[in-house]
């Protein structure tokens, strides 16, 4: 029998911009085991609800993270009119949709050149995070921020974009398609890139239901499941949304997934700008949540499902609110993948969940 | 469409008939919330199926531990021993169990504490 040693694996490696720790338990370059640890940078971000009231807090639940930044303000939003009973105009919920696929957009080229760095194709690297930066400059055009947008507040937004700037995004982002073809051919169809990720990392659909795994990591597994298909706030307005989907539950099905649903998010941007209705796109919030009112609500994130819930107590200041990130639902799905993989996989099979710790450790 | 909304009471000895029950059903655990109530903790116990979202809840008064969901549903033992670090609240049979070492707090318990 080979001998077992223990690897320790983060929480500083070339791979991981945020502290995730691994035990790797191996027998000849093969792990067996791993044993997961976060909690290094654990902010406490749930506690300042005591300190900042429900309205103020949306600009600490949008620093959660600078990815998913946008996400989590409207999960926030929504959790909180929800305790509330708001009806948020319908041309703020569209452009609350707008603004939230083009953050998916943003992060799946971010976590696509990511992936590509860590496989040594620089290249690629430099020319997703290229396209990006398109993204973040019309964010920029919209908002006036590149990463904190301030867009999103409880009763709907904070400002409009009007009709004629929806159409030059579309037009920007179909100037984009072309150029991101190019990429998703080099992404699906590259041989370098394939044998980094083909077979790698193995999950089963069965396995991702029992792990309870979400987003693109479950749907890579077969998994139809997306929040975006209940048809939550203007995701009610698609005429056919379906999510995308595969069954080969491997490294190379998770990066199929996020670079498809890139395309899915610019013709979903698309067809929402088509059928935006005019109108006013906020509404003035008065009182407070009642005391002992509860709420929760869930939200598909560039990531997975977002669980978020609030508590009031009579007060502007909520007694509770939760958060519970994608990267914590998929640690025990990933923890599952690395058993039985090789030494030198184990960054990309970890980086194959884009894990969020910024999110985890709120 | 509306997000559901469905918080159910239920008693601590319960909670293991009624997680089977999900696990049974094909469920999957969405979450642990725990909230610092008069006397004890409320503890949230959140399952999906796609679209559905039941919510359990108790209070439990921290005199026993509660029994870990973590053999039926693996991915909650993350939400367990963060339960544990931050309110206190222990768990019995948590499938990897951290014992108080999860996260790095500077005082004990801190959600227990109310700072407003």
């Amino acid at each position: 029998m080979a001998e077992r040693s223990v690897i320790p694996f983060g929480p500083q490696h070339p791979v991981l911009p945020e502290p995730l720790h691994l035990d790797l338990i191996i027998e000849d370059e093969r792990v067996v085991e791993a044993i997961p640890q976060v909690g290094f940078v654990h902010r406490g971000l749930e506690k300042l609800v005591e300190k900042k009231d429900f309205q103020q807090f949306v600009l600490v639940a949008e620093r959660i993270c600078g990815i998913c930044s946008f996400g989590h303000s409207l999960g926030y939003c929504e959790t909180v009119e929800a305790l509330m009973g708001i009806e948020v105009p319908r041309r703020a919920e569209f452009l609350r949709v707008i603004w939230h696929e083009l953050s998916r957009i943003h992060s799946h080229l971010l976590w696509l050149g990511l992936l590509a760095d860590a496989f040594g194709f620089e290249n690629l690297f430099m020319q997703c995070w290229r396209l990006r930066e398109r993204v973040l400059d019309i964010f920029e055009a919209t908002t006036g921020g590149r990463v904190i947008l301030t867009a999103c507040k409880v009763g709907g937004v904070e400002q409009d974009i009007e009709n004629s700037e929806l159409a030059a995004i579309v037009e920007d982002l179909n100037g984009m398609r072309a150029e991101y073809d190019e990429l998703l051919r080099v992404f699906l169809k590259d041989r370098s890139v394939k044998s980094r990720l083909v077979g790698v990392g193995h999950l089963t659909k069965q396995q991702a239901r029992e792990f309870a795994c979400v987003g693109p990591f479950a749907r890579a597994s077969g998994i139809e499941e997306d929040m975006r298909l209940f048809g939550f706030g203007a995701y009610d307005a698609l005429a056919d949304f379906q999510p995308i989907v595969s069954s080969d539950g491997d490294g190379y099905a998770r990066c199929e997934v996020r670079a498809r649903e890139v395309l899915a998010s610019i013709d979903l941007i698309a067809e929402l700008v088509e059928k935006i209705p005019d109108g006013p796109f906020d509404q003035k919030v008065k009182g407070a949540p009642a005391k002992g009112s509860y709420a929760v609500s869930r939200l598909e994130q560039p990531r997975g499902e977002c669980f978020y819930f609030a508590r009031g107590n009579g007060t502007k200041f909520l007694e509770r609110f939760r958060i519970r990130t994608p990267t914590s639902q998929n640690i025990a799905g990933m923890v599952h993948t690395l058993q039985g993989c090789e030494l030198a996989d184990v960054p990309l099979n970890v980086l194959t969940i884009d894990p969020c710790i910024s999110c985890t450790e709120r | 469409m509306d997000k559901p909304q469905v918080f159910i009471d239920i008693k601590p000895s319960e909670l293991a008939e009624r997680v089977q029950d999900y696990c049974e059903r094909g469920w999957r655990f969405v979450n642990l919330c725990g909230v610092t109530v008069e006397g004890g903790v409320e503890l949230i116990y959140s399952f999906s199926d796609g679209y559905p979202l039941e919510n359990l809840r108790f209070v439990t008064d921290l005199s026993e531990p509660i029994d870990s969901v973590s053999t039926r549903f693996p991915n909650a033992f993350f939400f367990e021993n963060e339960t544990h670090d931050l309110f206190g609240v222990q768990f019995a049979g948590i499938s990897i169990d951290f014992d108080g070492e999860f996260y790095t707090v500077s005082i004990p318990e801190p959600m227990r504490r109310h700072d407003g």
